[in-house]
């Protein structure tokens, strides 16, 4: 019982980040020992983990001319690569120089090349996330006047060549994307979930239900790649979310035959889409409805806007943040009820309380359950 | 009455300036093809008068500034492209209203500016370097100022001192110079890296604002020594700046190049535009505020004159992501939030469609704020400007680890399945995971059974009978030799397995688990075997008693079946020879098992641990459905049904009524998966070996790669490599198989120079005359054939025998390359 009651005490702890603005976006990489983070001040930074719960910076530079929204990395195949996406039109791709293989502690800062420059947006780029690693090095970036665009670089050694490969506009301002992290490539094509973040008058309605290739209003859109047609086709739309996405993440799929799909817009929502298995094969022309797509759990316990989600390694736990400053986490337990299990609340500074320089830790006990046997132990 | 809407009003050519007269009632804007001047209306512009006429429309009608006079009415000046300063007064009778002009510049004049008390003083700074300050009244060159650097962008004068002004050039320093003294500037200093392209006077404070290509502007404190208070970081070269009235630290700005919008800036949170004007299509020329704080005046290279409102700002930082969150592979959570998060604002209900003239982009949150809520906005802009970067993570034991302990401690080969899967419920129990090990249980009961089944066949003949080749290899038609109820035997296991899968999928999110595989009972009879065929047994089965009979440490059998798995055969039947001591010992042992682990009471915490206690229950009584959590009953359920049904596995009655256990298992798997625990799912596959094919008809391959890659990147995440490779080695897809060939490669070096050759070869560059040799013996030169031995710090070596000699005598290298070889 002693060692079951401590695996419920979540530690917290304070890293002084020093970004000089609001820290937009909070990326692990592959093996969660590394993390990035990038803010409106326009720099990136890079953390390393010291293998006891600290973190450590290794790397701090200017990276855009403008806000930072997004950071991301690279699957650790492709060598430690960081793609970064801003307020100044542009997307980066760096990738870190030198000896990443000699001790941490008497190392200095590393160094982060700017490997290449995605200029072809004419707006702020709002997000950027690498493919799946079974599709190749892929990047995809969206932007604020709705166009996506896909990017590979068909050298994966040479990171300075990005070729264009699709550009799909949406007609709506789009927020965020997600990739399907799905494994299984015969099963599920390719596949990106995109959010608007367009504002609901009825002006954008009107572009919206305007656009012939949907008559929905909904605000996140499931685009496909066909190999037959080698395009990018939207093959759906979820209605069911109306209000402005801010952040939307697919669930890792390690062996489901549906998709979990957070999205974060007034409430935390997890929508399951499910691919309707096709009888008479690619009947891939729009018409015919390729998803089921269900909402299995909308929380509005965030205050009033829910800024960020994101998936555990397995899909079973979601964290969320929201205006309320306060990380959620979820999970799924008896019956398919998704159930809040933690939150983190991070105490608003009063006034002018000096900035926390000195890592402190506090802990926190999990929130009780309902019946803890409840709780598969995954 | 304030009109609310943005106006504009389109021309026919682009402005490059404005200018407003000292009411702003009126406004002025000059270009290359445009020169007019509009009185500001209630909700339009009205042009009052054109002044673009005349017969010869030279070039000092193509104006790159026009200044308005802060004192005289009708006063405007305008700097024309060929170096001509003209004068122009609006009271002339007449159509032109040209007044005087001044050709004394050589080159293009960028600037005009009126002094701001004395109406006669103009200033213009040209692109010859050269400041001219000329006295409207003697129509002469007052005096000139010779600023020593390339040119000159914008002159000023001082709100603060009346006498002085501030001329910006594009080398990148700011001059203050006394208008009366033309010998030399008062102060000099280098405000950016580039070209400055603007400034503009803090009307109450001391300070000056500078716009630069280096994308920046800055804000000096020139009272005294200059001083660098305030920097911005825009995302492109800055081509104008204005403050704002009556708003200490708010600054207006317009780009150069690239940037449509006008932003308008917090000195103290540099980064963020506080709001935004993105109503132009093309680059802003020029901005002018309406000495009050709440309007201002755009002209652009679209062609348009703009009068926005600052309550149709757009708030940049209302739509960008404040906070950040993120999940790590070892279960940490990262948080980044702000310190001070900007005050709630309530959203207006949807704005009513304003369809702006000449819409522009759209912007999000434009114009949604009300007048409140903008204030309490700006107030709380500057100091939202820090976040809290916090970690969360499981102390110490983390409920991941469980995973990885379990990764480490699975066996997935080299025994039989029915040992591993005791093993792996050890582990999975040793780590409180109770259902995966209740899971291993059910999965070492049932080949186990099986196990026993096919040591038991020896001694019954029906094998021998039916003369089965004992030592057949795996993919054999198994029913082949079969007498009876072939078909019958196909045909409802589809039904049955179509059934649970529409059950499944139809029972919510991750499925219904209590009804999942649930056996309809009609179904039973189909499956319930004639007595006759008790004592068959299935051809894998005779091929698992011989592997049995051999040796069980080879791990290569699992070899054949990757590259030709058995065609999906209908599953066999385990058969009822488990016997009853045995199990009357492993209900013991779930017993103890549930008193160790739920003995504590009600709240094990996380995990069931009630599962395990079931598991001896489930054998014996009826089940118990209140008993735990849906994931125990799901597995409750299979153990009762199998119980109710008589499976084989409860009891070693072969008169018994069997039951398929290959659907149950699969539906099994099926929800560990769907419940993210691929784990469970991917090991179970591969510890089944060639019993897995059992599995197939119900799980597509598809989905077994997806469990297998699944499994793998989880176990990389983790950065178990040994344990991937062992699953990849151990996996019976080519697709999952072949990883192991991919991104592994043998290069061949050269021992002489250490660069790359070709398999096979010598080394090209050293050796091109001997391009066909091998390696030579370092002692002998001679060919070495058989076995070379080589330093591995050298890399070189020869004849066993000659290096030992040699290295008896010598403590170096033999081919003299200095190293100290050591053979080991």
């Amino acid at each position: 019982m002693g060692e079951l009651t401590a695996t419920n005490l979540f530690e917290s702890q304070i890293i002084f980040a020093d970004h000089k603005d609001l820290i937009h976006d909070v990326a692990y990489d592959f093996y969660g020992e590394r993390m990035a983070t990038c803010s409106s001040d326009q720099y990136v930074k890079v953390w390393d983990s010291d293998g006891h719960g600290g973190w450590r910076l290794t790397a701090s530079w200017k990276a855009h001319h403008g806000s930072v929204w997004k950071v991301t990395w690279a699957h650790p195949e492709f060598g430690q690569v960081i793609a970064t996406c801003s307020f100044d039109r542009t997307a980066a791709i760096w990738e870190e120089v030198g000896d990443t293989a000699a001790s941490g502690s008497e190392k200095g800062l590393r160094t982060w090349l700017k490997r290449s420059n995605l200029v072809d947006s004419r707006t702020s780029v709002t997000d950027v996330k690498f493919g799946p690693k079974h599709l190749g090095l892929l990047l995809v970036t969206c932007s604020a006047d709705g166009i996506i665009r896909i990017y590979e670089a068909p050298d994966v050694m040479n990171l300075a060549q990005w070729t264009l490969q699709h550009e799909i506009p949406t007609k709506v301002s789009i927020s965020c994307l997600s990739w399907n992290p799905s494994l299984s490539r015969v099963v599920h094509p390719p596949m990106l979930a995109v959010g608007s973040d367009e504002p609901n008058t009825t002006n954008a309605a009107a572009t919206v239900q305007g656009d012939k290739t949907t008559a929905c209003n909904g605000k996140v859109f499931i685009y496909e790649y066909s190999e037959s047609s080698r395009r990018w086709t939207r093959t759906d739309c979820l209605s069911s979310v109306q209000e402005p996405v801010n952040d939307i993440a697919f669930a890792p799929n390690l062996g489901r035959s549906f998709h979990l799909l957070a999205v974060a817009t007034k409430d935390v929502r997890i929508i399951k889409i499910e691919p309707i298995a096709e009888s008479g094969g690619a009947s891939n022309n729009g018409a015919a409805l390729r998803f089921k797509c269900e909402v299995v759990a909308a929380f509005e316990e965030h205050y009033s806007c829910v800024w960020r989600v994101c998936w555990n390694l397995t899909g079973t736990l979601l964290a969320s943040s929201g205006d309320d400053c306060a990380v959620r986490l979820w999970k799924m337990q008896y019956l398919n009820q998704w159930k809040c299990v933690a939150v983190f609340k991070n105490e608003p500074l009063p006034g002018d309380s000096p900035p926390q320089s000195r890592p402190h830790t506090t802990y926190m006990r999990l929130a009780t359950m309902a019946n803890p046997s409840h709780m598969p132990f995954h | 009455m304030i009109p609310s809407n943005t106006i504009c009003v389109s021309q026919e050519g682009p402005a490059n300036a404005l200018a407003l007269n000292k009411d702003c009632s009126q406004v002025v804007i000059a270009g290359r093809n445009v020169f007019k001047v509009f009185s500001i209306g209630e909700n339009e512009f009205t042009e009052v008068c054109n002044l673009r006429v005349g017969k010869n429309l030279n070039l000092n009608f193509s104006s790159i500034d026009v200044a308005w006079s802060t004192i005289e009415e009708n006063t405007l000046a305008t700097a024309a492209t060929n170096g001509a300063v003209v004068v122009w007064n609006l009271g002339r009778s007449g159509r032109s209203k040209q007044e005087h002009v001044f050709s004394d510049h050589k080159r293009t004049v960028n600037k005009v500016s009126f002094h701001l008390t004395e109406p006669a003083l103009l200033i213009s700074g040209s692109q010859d370097g050269m400041m001219k300050c000329f006295d409207l009244r003697m129509k002469e060159v007052a005096r000139t100022f010779i600023s020593n650097t390339e040119s000159i962008r914008d002159v000023q004068f001082s709100p603060h001192q009346a006498h002085t002004f501030a001329a910006v050039s594009e080398n990148g320093s700011v001059q203050l110079w006394d208008v009366r003294r033309h010998e030399r500037c008062l102060l000099q200093f280098t405000a950016h890296s580039g070209p400055v392209f603007a400034c503009d006077w803090h009307p109450d404070m001391p300070w000056l604002a500078t716009a630069s290509r280096d994308k920046t502007i800055k804000v000096w404190d020139i009272y005294g020594k200059p001083n660098l208070e305030h920097t911005i970081y825009t995302i492109a070269s800055v081509g104008h700046v204005k403050w704002r009235p009556q708003k200490q630290y708010q600054v207006a700005s317009c780009a150069l190049v690239l940037d449509c919008a006008v932003h308008v800036w917090d000195v103290r949170r540099p980064h963020v535009p506080l709001a935004t004007f993105a109503e132009h299509r093309d680059v802003t020329t020029a901005i002018a505020w309406l000495a009050e704080p709440h309007t201002f005046l755009s002209t652009s290279r679209d062609c348009s004159l703009y009068r926005h409102r600052f309550s149709e700002a757009a708030h940049p930082v209302l739509w960008a992501n404040p906070q950040g969150v993120c999940v790590s592979a070892r279960g940490e959570v990262a948080h980044a939030a702000p310190e001070r998060p900007l005050p709630a604002l309530p959203a207006l209900p949807a704005v009513p469609d304003r369809h702006v003239p000449g819409l522009g982009r759209k912007q999000p949150t434009a114009g949604s704020l009300s007048p409140n809520a903008q204030a309490a906005l700006e107030r709380a802009f500057p100091g939202g400007a820090s976040s809290t970067l916090s970690r969360h993570a499981a102390s110490a034991s983390a409920r991941t680890v469980a995973l990885v302990q379990c990764a480490r401690a699975y066996r997935m080969r080299g025994a039989s399945p029915h040992d591993l899967a005791q093993h792996n419920a050890e582990v999975a129990r040793a780590h409180n995971r109770h259902m995966v090990s209740h899971v291993w249980e059910v999965v070492r009961c049932v080949y186990l059974a099986r196990a026993a089944a096919g040591r038991a066949t020896p001694a019954p003949l029906p094998l021998q009978d039916r003369e089965l080749p004992r030592v057949e290899p795996p993919p054999l038609p198994p029913y082949t030799h079969t007498h009876h109820n072939n078909a019958v035997e196909e045909e409802p296991l589809e039904e049955v397995e179509d059934w649970a899968e529409t059950q499944f999928h139809n029972s919510g999110v991750l499925g219904k688990p209590t009804l999942s595989i649930y056996i309809p009972p009609a179904k039973q009879p189909k499956h319930v075997r004639a007595e006759e065929t008790a004592g068959w047994v299935s051809a894998a089965s005779a091929h698992y008693v011989d592997t049995e009979a051999a040796d069980w440490t080879l791990p290569e059998e699992a070899f054949p079946l990757r590259t030709a798995p058995p065609p999906p055969a209908p599953a066999h039947h385990p058969h009822a020879h488990h016997t009853s001591p045995h199990h009357v010992r492993q209900d013991d042992k779930e017993q103890n098992a549930s008193q160790r682990g739920g003995g504590g009471g009600a709240s094990p915490g996380g995990s069931s641990s009630p599962g395990s206690g079931s598991s001896g229950s489930a054998c014996t009584a009826p089940p118990n459905l209140d008993h735990s959590g849906y994931h125990h009953n799901h597995m409750h359920m299979e153990e009762g049904e199998s119980g109710d049904s008589g499976l084989a596995i409860r009891v070693g009655d072969a008169k018994s009524p069997q039951l398929e256990v290959a659907p149950l298992l699969a539906a099994a798997l099926k929800l560990h998966a769907e419940l993210g625990d691929v784990q469970t799912a991917a090991v179970v596959m591969l510890v089944l070996q060639e019993h897995r094919s059992d599995l197939f008809p119900y799980i597509d391959e598809s989905l077994q790669e997806h469990w297998l890659l699944g499994y793998i990147e989880l176990l990389q995440r983790h950065k178990l490599w040994n344990v991937a490779t062992e699953v990849v080695r151990c996996a019976w897809l080519n697709s999952v198989w072949v990883m192991s060939q991919q991104s592994t490669s043998v290069a061949v070096c050269c021992g002489r120079c250490g660069r790359r050759t070709r398999p096979h070869a010598a080394c090209d560059s050293c050796h091109p005359h001997l391009r066909h040799l091998p390696d030579l013996c370092a002692v002998c030169h001679q060919v070495v054939r058989g076995l070379y031995a080589w330093c591995q710090g050298c890399s070189h070596g020869g004849h066993l025998q000659h290096m030992r000699r040699w290295m008896d005598t010598h403590q170096l290298c033999p081919a003299g390359c200095g190293h100290q070889c050591q053979l080991a």
